[in-house]
């Protein structure tokens, strides 16, 4: 079966499984009306029944009492899916709903695959694709940054944005296919550098994104967090004192981290996951090399390395192309010559420490990207990426008159399906299965 | 009378059609009101141009006769935006307008197959949705197998000029007034168009002194392959331009113009404006470009391109005066619009032959389109698949990344087309790779299944079709940094001193103009390949619906996941392929995905 059949009616139970007293089935498709009559034993009229919920009992086909819900019907385009939709709000948590969906089945509804109601929803034009990613992300957001950001892609903000980088670049684009309609008498070439200042202009906005699509990034995955140093410089105990919880080991003889621990923190909405590391040193002992081996793979991972320094230990050097924040430990003892000292053992500087890591982390970017409702993804980014990597192309070969108008519309063309495909202006039936197989079932 | 393929109407779309029904055996009558019309040019002295250049290029490859016709009697030979790139690049001729009507008259009447019958026809005879006969003004009855219905503008042809209207097709020849009601009778809708003319000057009335002259290339570039050493005499054209003075005139004359007046109902092209068109347009651009353009070598008359008027005689005679050289011109006819009876062209398939009736095809004017080339076009396609009908063959479909020419008609037979159509370079997507020079090469194994052309010019097209593969190949395998170096703007196989050493390696069996001309396709087949690999890979995505059939008889009112539009526009449309779906204005993406699933089934069941 092609998940692209909307011929179809489909349900499904719309809550998490195993949660609260309350569970909501859902209905979408040709057939929901007809469906919930059946259910109903009573008949439900399109024209005056929608968008008002009732208390009914459900039977089965059987005609045996399944429950006594209460029944949403949202008929005609102004539902979620943009078809008919009957939802039912069904008490006593998960086996009351189960029956309720084999009953719609057994009166003609099909269970629904995962996302298959938002996939409706998108294929109906109730939602961009940009939107319905956000979906995702609302369904999987772990912070409430990270659900605000969703919130903001799915009133369209992504669209938004993108939009307004589609837009002047469309009306180049026929600006130039409108020129080449003429003769060269009438209406020469465009100059070439005005041309290449419109794609500039687009350009620079794409930067833009793609810094924003950086913290979009931190927000839904959070910011790994490296702690590396000389074996007993106090990573473990600073791990610790961030946490503020004993988690790791901590011991003074040197060498007990072997593995790599993480754990999460959130910092003024952002999640940190913190690693702590085997201490870098030259050693013999097989376990401890395979933790030091590990130490390295993730640093080079790492969105930030703490680089620890104690009065106490040999310094040692990482090499990393991430953002690096050196943090002197074991204050209490003997001060290390760096902007911020911390001691895990009297507590101090772990605020300014952790000030640090968001000033870093670009916390700030979050508040605008949440302003522009902004919640860009690996996809998005990739395909901001290779349309600025079309472009900047572009612009050379225009600058280098390389090109007639004739390519450069062309290139122009293409570039603009790749954009086109952040929204799903432009989409293929393997873009929709990509993004719709991280749905879960009932959404 | 009994014939296998009746042509009603000799324009450009009837003469193509006629000859390739012709070519292909069948026995051809060519019903039209003038054997002296037949070829005539109403409008534009003038083949070719943006987008239409390529028309006729790939006529001539494929076997049709404009190409030939306007080399034979062109009196201007340009090619038009050298500097904007090969792929917007067309040629474009004058014509001596009286000797090419007499080329095309002479080739029909010269042809054995054809017959010409002078004569209006005013009904056409349907039976059980099979195409019978037509009925002639004079009571005769014409029968045959099919029938190509390339009548123009001719249908319930109206004329104004001013508040004057008459009944024609266009000057000086009568409209046919009865065969709107007959193709209405049988079930088709109709919808009015409108077109127009500029004036005509009497070319020893215009001051040529105060305006620039505009030559023809040197040397000229001919439209046909077949073409040999050609050297026509060539003369100028003329470039001036309106003023104030005529916006002056025209503005404060608005109301006698019928078409602001509200007495024009039909739809006009809206690129190919009328100069009040202009006037009400664009206020604030008060001078347009006039191009005067002398109508024949000995013809007294010059065509005003850029001032298709329907104003009055008397504001025709005051604005054209307000042109600098035209301050004395004498208007020998003036400008009027018509207003003609045409098929909304979802009513063919892309076969140009009518959902409603089998055996009745349809091409130029009367589907809608505007222009010789467009027309020509259409009626090659339809003159050749009249005859795989008859004969049981597969149809002659171009595809879009084939030809302007599969664009035209996919276009013709997915839009909803609301003004006369034009072809622009910008309706093609795979513009790069349909270009003027390349012609041959696209075209030419299609060319040799149809059979259109003897087998002497065949295989004179087989040789310049592949010969700029050979020159490519030779130049990678021998000088492979130089197919580098002709990457770059302005680097040619000449440049770079390879012209002679590739001759005397390949021996090309070919006129030295041909061997120039593959050179130059070669550069720009290494010039964008790149491109074009790229652009291929973006369209391929979209491509894979044009592969996806969808079953023929579907009944797409029954189909209620569909949205209600969609249902209408593909019962009525009956598109042929997913692709062609996708193109359909009020198609939407979920009415595709609901396609997609029946072709799925279809397929399942056809396995089964
Ligand atoms: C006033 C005017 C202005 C135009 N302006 C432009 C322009 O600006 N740009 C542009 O691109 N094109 C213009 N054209 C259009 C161009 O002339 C046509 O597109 C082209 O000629 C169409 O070719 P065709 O073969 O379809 O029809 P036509 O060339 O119109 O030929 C139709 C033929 O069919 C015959 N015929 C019609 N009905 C019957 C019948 N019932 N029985 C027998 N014979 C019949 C006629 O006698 C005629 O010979 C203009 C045409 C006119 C008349
Ligand atoms: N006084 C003092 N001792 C510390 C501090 N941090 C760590 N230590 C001690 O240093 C030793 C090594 O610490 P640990 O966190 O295990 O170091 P790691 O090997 O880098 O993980 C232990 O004995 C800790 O008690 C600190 O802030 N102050
Ligand atoms: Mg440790």
């Amino acid at each position: 079966m092609s998940s692209f059949d909307t011929n179809d009616t489909i349900v499904a139970v719309a809550t998490p499984a195993g949660v609260g007293g309350i569970a909501v089935v859902r209905v979408s498709g040709l057939r929901a009306l007809e469906i919930v009559s059946r259910l109903t034993g009573v008949e439900w009229k399109r024209e005056t029944e929608s968008h008002k919920a009732k208390l009914q009992k459900l039977y089965s086909e059987s005609e045996a009492i399944i429950d006594e819900a209460l029944v949403l019907p949202m008929l005609g385009t102004s539902s979620y899916t943009g078809e008919d939709t009957i939802e039912f709000f069904c008490h006593g948590g998960n086996v009351v709903a189960e029956n309720v969906v084999s009953a719609c089945v057994s009166f003609g509804a099909r269970p629904a695959t995962a996302g298959e109601f938002t996939r409706r929803a998108f294929l109906n034009g109730k939602l961009s694709l940009d939107q319905s990613e956000a979906v995702v992300d609302l369904i999987h957001a772990e912070t409430s940054l990270a659900a605000s950001a969703a919130l903001g892609q799915l009133r369209g903000g992504t669209k938004k944005e993108i939009l307004q980088i589609e837009q002047p670049l469309l009306s180049l684009l026929s600006e130039l296919e409108g020129g080449l309609e003429f003769l060269e008498e009438e209406h020469p070439e465009m100059p070439r550098n005005q041309l290449a200042e419109k794609i500039s202009a687009a350009l620079k906005k794409i930067n833009d994104l793609l810094l924003l699509a950086e913290t979009g990034k931190s927000v839904r995955d959070g910011v790994n967090v490296v702690l590396v140093g000389a074996p007993n410089c106090g990573k473990s105990s600073l791990f610790n004192a961030l946490l503020s919880d004993d988690r790791a080991i901590v011991d003074s003889s040197a060498g007990t981290t072997r593995d790599v621990i993480s754990e999460a923190i959130i910092i003024d909405g952002l999640k940190f996951i913190l690693h702590d590391t085997a201490g870098v040193r030259a050693t013999n002992e097989g376990v401890e090399q395979k933790g030091i081996k590990r130490t390295h793979k993730t640093v080079a991972d790492a969105d930030i390395v703490l680089l620890l320094k104690s009065q106490d230990t040999e310094p040692v050097e990482v090499n990393t192309s991430s953002p690096t924040i050196v943090v002197g430990t074991k204050n209490d003892i003997a001060s290390v010559e760096c902007e911020i000292k911390t001691s895990s053992l009297e507590k101090s500087g772990i605020k300014k420490l952790k000030s640090e890591m968001l000033l870093v982390a670009r916390r700030d970017d979050v508040e605008k990207m949440l302003r522009m409702g902004l919640f860009l993804n690996e996809r998005h980014r990739h395909k901001l990426q290779s349309s600025q990597a079309s472009l900047s192309d572009l612009k050379t070969q225009i600058l280098d008159n390389k090109i007639g108008d004739d390519i450069v519309a062309t290139l122009l063309a293409s570039t603009l399906t790749e954009l086109g495909e952040i929204s799903g202006r432009v989409y293929t039936e393997t873009l929709l299965e990509d993004v719709f197989s991280k749905f879960c079932v009932g959404k | 009378m009994s014939y296998d393929v009746v042509v009603i109407g000799g324009g450009h779309a009837g003469v193509e059609a006629a000859m390739a029904s012709s070519r292909l055996g069948a026995s051809v009558a060519l019903v039209t009101h003038a054997i002296s019309g037949i070829g005539k040019m109403p409008c534009n002295p003038a083949i070719g141009g943006l987008g239409k250049g390529q028309l006729v290029r790939e006529i001539d490859v494929l076997g049709g006769w404009m190409g030939r016709a306007i080399d034979a009697t062109g009196i201007q030979f340009r090619i038009l935006n050298k500097r904007k790139g090969p792929a917007v690049q067309s040629p474009r001729a004058q014509a001596d307008k009286d000797k090419y009507q007499k080329y095309m008259e002479d080739l029909i009447t010269s042809t054995s197959g054809i017959t010409v019958i002078e004569a209006d026809v005013v009904e056409l005879t349907v039976e059980k949705s099979q195409f019978k006969a037509v009925v002639l003004d004079n009571g005769d009855i014409v029968t045959s197998s099919a029938a190509i219905l390339c009548s123009g503008t001719f249908l319930g042809g109206l004329m104004h000029t001013g508040a004057v209207k008459s009944d024609g097709g266009r000057e000086g020849a009568p409209a046919s007034l009865s065969l709107s009601g007959s193709l209405k009778d049988i079930g088709f809708e109709l919808f009015r168009l409108k077109t127009g003319t500029p004036p005509r000057l009497l070319a020893t009335s215009i001051d040529y002194d105060k305006i620039e002259a505009q030559p023809g290339d040197q040397p000229p570039q001919p439209f046909s392959f077949l073409t040999g050493d050609f050297n026509p005499k060539q003369i100028d054209c003329y470039i001036t331009r309106s003023n104030d003075q005529t916006q002056e005139i025209i503005s404060s004359n608005i109301e006698t113009s019928p078409l602001f007046s509200g007495i024009i109902n039909g739809q006009g092209p809206r690129y190919c404006p009328s100069i009040e068109d202009k006037v009400v347009r664009f206020p604030d651009r008060s001078s347009h470009n006039v191009f005067l353009e002398p109508e024949g070598i000995d013809s007294e008359e010059v065509y005003v391109n850029g001032l298709s008027t329907s104003l009055s005689s008397e504001v025709q005679q005051k604005f054209i005066r307000s042109v600098p050289g035209l301050e004395d011109a004498q208007i020998s006819r003036y400008g009027y619009a018509v207003e003609y009876d045409s098929i909304p062209s979802w009513q063919v398939a892309d076969n140009l032959e009518t959902n409603l009736v089998s055996g009745l095809f349809c091409a130029g004017q009367i589907l809608g389109t505007s222009g010789y080339e467009e027309a020509a076009a259409q009626g090659l396609v339809a003159g050749v698949n009249a005859v795989k009908k008859l004969n049981n063959e597969a149809p002659l479909i171009l595809k879009r990344d084939e030809a302007y020419i599969g664009v035209l008609i996919d276009d013709l037979v997915t839009k909803e087309i609301s003004e006369p159509y034009r072809m622009f370079t910008s309706r093609a997507e795979h513009r790069l790779s349909l270009r003027c020079d390349n012609a041959e090469t696209r075209l030419y194994s299609i060319a040799n299944d149809l059979q259109l052309h003897n087998s002497e010019d065949l295989a004179l097209l087989n040789e310049r079709a592949e010969l700029p593969g050979k020159i490519i190949n030779y130049i990678e395998k021998n000088n492979y940094s130089d197919s580098v170096m002709l990457k770059q703007p302005n680097v040619t196989i000449e440049s770079l001193g390879l012209a002679e050493e590739i001759k005397m390696a390949i021996e090309p069996k070919l006129h030295p103009r041909s061997i120039i001309d593959s050179f130059y396709q070669a550069e720009n087949d290494i010039k964008y390949r790149g491109y074009i690999d790229r652009q291929r890979r973006q369209l391929v995505k979209q491509q894979h619906l044009d592969f996806l059939e969808l079953p023929e008889n579907l009944n797409y009112m029954t189909l209620e996941a569909l949205s209600f539009e969609a249902r209408e526009k593909l019962q009525k449309v009956k598109p042929a392929t997913l692709g062609q779906a996708s193109r359909l204005d009020g198609v939407r993406q979920s009415d595709l995905a609901v396609l997609s699933v029946i072709i799925s089934r279809a397929k399942k069941a056809d396995l089964e």
